[in-house]
């Protein structure tokens, strides 16, 4: 399950989506889906669960790295969050644990990239010129990292 | 590849924040609760289409998208001068029951259960809702699962997508119900319903049967007197879908009631130079500041809120629970936040009967499911009670039907000075001579979780969650202490 989220409409949050967009025009294989929304919490959960891996591109705003910078986000650094109580919904990590809690099928694998942005507060279409940059990196490594999983992505 | 961690300290643009300002004493002077806000929607809409609103507008909220589309299409609905059919509406009212148990369910289990199952004291790594699934069972965590997903996929039927639905149109909807998708629908609502009596039944006995949490509810920590504003039927009891929008004063009497075409003649909104978010208020008392009682004109939204406006539930099982709820707490209104819980799991029963009593209604199969528009299209106001209080969509077009200007009043917008009120009361009782630990972070937190707020929910930007900060002020307005989750 290939996950992009963010909101399209929110100026640089939108970069999941339009990302996650581009690879799936390029994939056709019968094991591989694509999904793309504004959600959090709970709904990943649904999104996730029959699933043995899972990609998932999001952007993230720490200020600490230039923006359009695109990174894999370690898993662990989420699972530190898992024990919190959240205001608002449930992080991923804390989905994840509950339908594992649950006994339903999450994925074992999870592979999260994160683009680093300026603007996510202001409703815009479109992305600033250097989150905009970040798309063809991601397409590429999404891509590269499905052939290295299922081969032929046309299959 | 760059391989990057996030601690889970970090400052991550768009906090909530708590600003408290303590005095020589060391007692609470003020406190603020700021919630981000996201900015130029109304400029984002103005020259679109505005049949193209109902698809765009649920996108503000990654949490009520449905209530947003709903008040929408309603909207829409005025700005054609079009009625719905009856199956029409009788289609969106189940579409967003559907709406009403799926978001009741997240915040009860997710976000209210955690301090009364758990505990309001208990550590902060086992008070969230995997704690709670430890406390109540495995077969209790399914049923929540299994049933937030039933009104999930009646959301997604009805609506043509899961989270953003795309059927609403003016005078109507873009699609109906087969017999195989009622039948659906029908069994599903069955397993609500139960689970809503369930939830009910876990609330009065894990909640009710502790006197000490009684004693929370009830206590002054948690307790500010304002109005209260919901949405009522033609018997002035509560509803989701549509009616007319009524006021109950401090003492519960009736003090206003609305057209949902005549808001701006009873609401008004404060701008206030510390935060974007507006202070809507009752505008024929005006604005005087964030005051308690009759004479300051504060009111509430919301599940609490709902219940002490209307007169009653127009289903038996959620009449009955309304009337224990007022035995209990002391009569009508309940002024005590807390009970905005109790308030929801009510409605959550109420959406189940709701469900059922729709699924089973003869029309709802009807193939006649929209009356083509035929007027110029010019002005239009919707409204809807969202899972999280009255929701306000005003359009004004030009006569091709393009968006001239947007008004939007939100409910987090509604309670946003009584949630400042709620927070303001919280810390002043709990923090005493300059004494500040974690442990308040959570009690404070209560005062505001109660009302269920989006904290600018539509950015989904990773982890995922809103963290919050609460920054202690000492008396020469120095930061002296920062407490994060």
């Amino acid at each position: 399950m290939i996950i992009g989220l963010g909101n399209p409409i929110l100026a640089d949050d939108g970069v999941g989506i339009f990302a996650v967009e581009k690879v799936a025009g390029q994939v056709a294989h019968p094991l591989v889906d694509f999904h793309c929304c504004s959600l959090a919490g709970f709904e990943l959960l649904d999104m996730l669960v029959g699933y043995q891996r899972a990609v998932i591109v999001d952007s993230v705003k720490t200020g600490k790295y230039p923006v359009g910078q695109v990174m894999e986000l370690e898993t662990a650094s989420l699972m530190t969050t898992v024990r919190l109580a959240s205001v608002h919904d449930i992080n991923l990590a804390t989905a994840l644990e509950l339908g594992r809690m649950l006994g339903l099928e999450v994925p074992s694998q999870i592979v999260i990239y994160v683009v680093e942005v300026a603007d996510n507060t202001t409703f815009r279409e479109g992305c600033c010129p250097a989150v905009a940059a970040a798309v063809p990196v991601l397409e590429k490594e999404v891509l590269k990292l499905l052939t290295e999983w299922h081969g032929d992505l046309n299959a | 590849m760059k391989k990057i961690s996030i601690d889970p300290i970090t400052r991550l643009e768009g906090h909530g924040k708590i600003d408290i300002f303590l005095d020589d004493q060391g007692n609470v002077a003020n406190a603020y609760f700021q919630v981000p806000e996201l900015r130029g929607f109304e400029k984002f809409c103005e020259g679109r289409p505005a049949e193209e609103l109902p698809r765009i507008v649920p996108r503000i909220c990654g949490v009520c998208p449905v209530a947003h589309h709903m008040a929408s299409t309603k909207a829409l609905d005025g700005v054609w001068q079009v009625e719905p059919t009856p199956t029409a509406k009788k289609l969106r009212e189940l579409m967003y029951s559907a709406h009403l148990v799926h978001s009741h369910t997240a915040h009860f289990y997710a976000l209210a259960a955690p301090d009364f199952v758990v505990g309001p004291e208990a550590k902060p790594e086992e008070r969230n809702i995997l704690g709670v699934v430890a406390k109540v069972g495995l077969e209790a965590g399914k049923e929540v699962i299994k049933n937030r997903g039933y009104a999930q996929s009646i959301q997604a039927m009805l609506g043509g997508k899961a989270t953003h639905p795309v059927n609403g149109l003016p005078g109507g909807v873009s699609k109906g119900l087969t017999e195989a998708e009622r039948q659906e629908i029908e069994e599903k609502a069955k397993s609500i319903l139960e689970f809503g009596k369930f939830s009910l039944k876990l609330f009065e006995d894990i909640v009710l049967k502790n006197s000490a949490y009684v004693d929370l509810i009830l206590g002054d920590v948690y307790k500010i007197n304002t109005y209260f504003m919901g949405m009522v039927d033609e018997a002035n009891r509560v509803a989701f879908y549509d009616g007319k929008v009524r006021v109950v004063d401090p003492e519960g009497k009736e003090y206003a009631k609305f057209a949902p075409e005549a808001y701006l003649d009873h609401i008004a909104e404060q701008v206030e130079p510390w935060t974007y978010l507006k202070f809507p208020y009752l505008k024929q008392i005006g604005w005087s500041g964030m005051r308690e009682g009759a004479e300051g004109g504060i009111y509430r939204v919301g599940p609490l809120a709902r219940l002490n406006a209307a007169e009653g539930m127009s289903t038996p099982l959620a009449q009955e629970a309304y009337e224990k709820f007022f035995a209990t707490l002391g009569g009508k209104p309940v002024q005590a936040t807390l009970a905005y819980h109790w308030a929801r799991l009510i409605e959550l029963l109420h959406n189940g009967e709701k469900l059922l009593e729709l699924a089973r209604d003869k029309e709802i199969t009807n193939p006649d499911i929209r009356r083509i528009p035929d007027k110029v299209p010019a002005e239009g106001v919707g409204i809807v009670e969202a899972p999280r209080g009255t929701l306000i969509h005003h359009y004004q077009t030009d006569e091709r039907g393009l968006v001239q200007k947007v008004n939007l009043i939100v409910s987090t917008g509604h309670n946003n000075s009584a949630m400042n009120m709620s927070v303001k009361k919280a810390a002043q009782k709990l923090i005493k001579n300059g004494k500040v630990h974690q442990g308040l972070l959570n009690m404070v937190e209560m005062a505001f979780r109660a009302y269920d707020p989006c904290l600018a929910c539509a950015t989904h930007s990773l982890p995922g969650q809103m963290p919050l900060e609460i920054r202690i002020f000492d008396k020469d307005g120095k930061v002296c202490q920062t407490l994060r989750q």
